[in-house]
């Protein structure tokens, strides 16, 4: 099960799973920061 | 899972000044004005925490490897940026002292230029910094004036980003965010302070001195640099240290270097260096005994870590030889019994660097060297052309080799293409080691 859904990721160039996680951290942030505006 | 833990730990930092802001308990002004209020909380941490990618922090590079952070640093900081760009924007609540009844700021955006100016000054110091840090190769400025500039830019961001947070911010006037916010600033420049004032000065005890310079090949020196003082650098094969040649510890003149000796050879550490540009076209010319500082390990090109991979491929392009070399030597002198294979990539026959003892390699423990020349001599009897896509489908595209560590250094375009390559062929990513100090 894990190893299917870490499949894509093994394909990906190092380089490319950097930028990857980048964009993961990057959706998290943005989803905080809707919730603290949406808050109420 | 390393790497994981590095992500939550940012996300916990990043988000801690708005979840303390969120959980002050504060009636909420209207979804723009929290909107633009949560930017500049949230960029000012992200712009705090880039002094821990600084990418000379080892208990974070030993993790990832530096060019990873690095490449965070750079895309985190422009993420940051187009916060800090919007923050301003949205706030559409009237900006008047507040009367009397809001106690708590909820019906207007209360500040005056007291704390407005540091904001100002922080969000075009931003632009700037940011422009600069993009700009870096068109502009020609020396890679030490560049980063001393940065690092006083980014000090400054920093200290007018917390000062306006202070001053103007309606949840930092609350002693627990406002507590987080020096807390995270002290580590901030208790970082930049580490990398350029302590680390150096902790480097005294530990002076190096060069003990031989030897032309390798065409424009291309063997450096190696033995310590004067009792011990010796522990590293892992395939690490690199940044040297500091005949300057002072504190100087910002150093450059990265890949170690190109084996850790078991013993204590003095060998480099093997191109004529590429202002920092190495003198390297020739370093006498023997001249003072060096060495502020090392770091990189994560090393096999050690990678578990019993049933063999080991080594791609190198031109001096991308030099770590590559180490691991080979390191294996070698541990009498490791796996299959290895070295592609060596040159322009021509003069380029190549440890010739004899490639060969002898070669010759003794059955380690395939292939070497790769685009301009090849008349008689040559090894591969022509480039590393290219063909050439590794042909020595790696084999079932009893696909589980294989696959090491690459050398040119950007090279190693792009040998990553792509080599996955197209089915080998997962994680077996591919490569570190790219190239970005955009």
């Amino acid at each position: 099960m894990i190893d299917r859904l870490l499949a894509p990721a093994r394909r990906l160039p190092a380089r490319r799973r950097t930028e990857a996680a980048l964009g993961l951290i990057l959706i998290v942030l943005i989803l905080a920061l809707a919730g603290f505006a949406l808050r109420g | 899972m390393p790497a994981g833990l590095l992500i939550l730990l940012y996300l916990a930092l990043a988000l801690a000044p708005l979840g303390l802001a969120w959980a002050q308990g504060l009636a909420p002004r209207t979804p723009w004005d929290e909107l633009s209020t949560g930017l500049g909380l949230v960029a000012l941490a992200m712009i705090l925490v880039e002094f821990l990618l600084l990418g000379r922090i080892r208990a974070v590079t030993r993790r990832v490897g530096s060019d990873v952070i690095m490449r965070s640093h750079q895309l985190l900081a422009r993420a940051a940026l187009v916060f800090v760009v919007l923050h301003p924007f949205f706030y559409i609540s009237p900006r008047s002292p507040a009367p009397d009844w809001d106690t708590t700021r909820q019906s207007v955006i209360d500040y005056g230029w007291h704390g407005l100016w540091p904001g100002i000054a922080a969000w075009l110091l931003l632009g700037g910094l940011v422009a600069m840090a993009i700009g870096k190769e068109a502009s020609g400025a020396r890679y030490q004036t560049w980063r001393l500039l940065h690092g006083l830019m980014a000090a400054a961001v920093a200290g007018l980003g917390v000062l306006h947070a202070l001053r103007a911010g309606r949840y930092s006037a609350d002693p627990a965010l406002a507590w987080l916010w020096i807390g995270m600033l002290a580590m901030a420049l208790g970082a930049l302070a580490y990398v350029y004032i302590l680390a150096p000065f902790l480097r005294l005890r530990r002076p190096w001195r060069v003990s031989g310079i030897r032309h390798e090949a065409d424009r291309t020196w063997v450096l190696t640099l033995a310590p004067d003082f009792v011990g010796r650098l522990r590293y892992r094969a395939g690490e690199f240290a940044w040297l500091n040649i005949g300057k002072s510890p504190f100087s910002l003149d150093e450059n990265p270097f890949s170690i190109a000796s084996a850790p078991s050879a013993g204590p003095e550490l060998e480099f093997l260096i191109k004529e590429q540009g202002d920092a190495t076209r003198q390297t020739g010319r370093i006498a023997p005994g001249t003072r060096a500082w060495v502020e090392a390990p770091h990189g994560h090109l090393t096999v050690a870590p990678h578990g019993p991979a049933p063999g080991v491929a080594l791609v190198a392009g031109g001096v991308g030889l030099a770590p590559l070399m180490g691991i080979l030597r390191e294996l070698h002198a541990r009498g490791d019994p796996r299959p290895k294979v070295l592609i060596y990539g040159n322009r021509h026959e003069g380029q190549i660097a440890y010739a004899d003892e490639l060969d002898r390699l070669s010759r003794t423990t059955g380690t395939e060297v292939v070497h790769v020349l685009s301009e090849p001599p008349a008689v040559w009897r090894g591969e022509t052309g480039l590393i290219t896509p063909a050439l590794l489908r042909a020595h790696f595209n084999r079932p009893d080799r696909r589980d294989w560590l696959y090491v690459l250094c050398g040119p950007h375009r090279m190693i792009t293409s040998a990553e792509k390559a080599l996955i197209e062929i089915g080998i997962p990513s994680t077996h591919i080691l490569s570190e790219q100090f190239v970005y955009d």
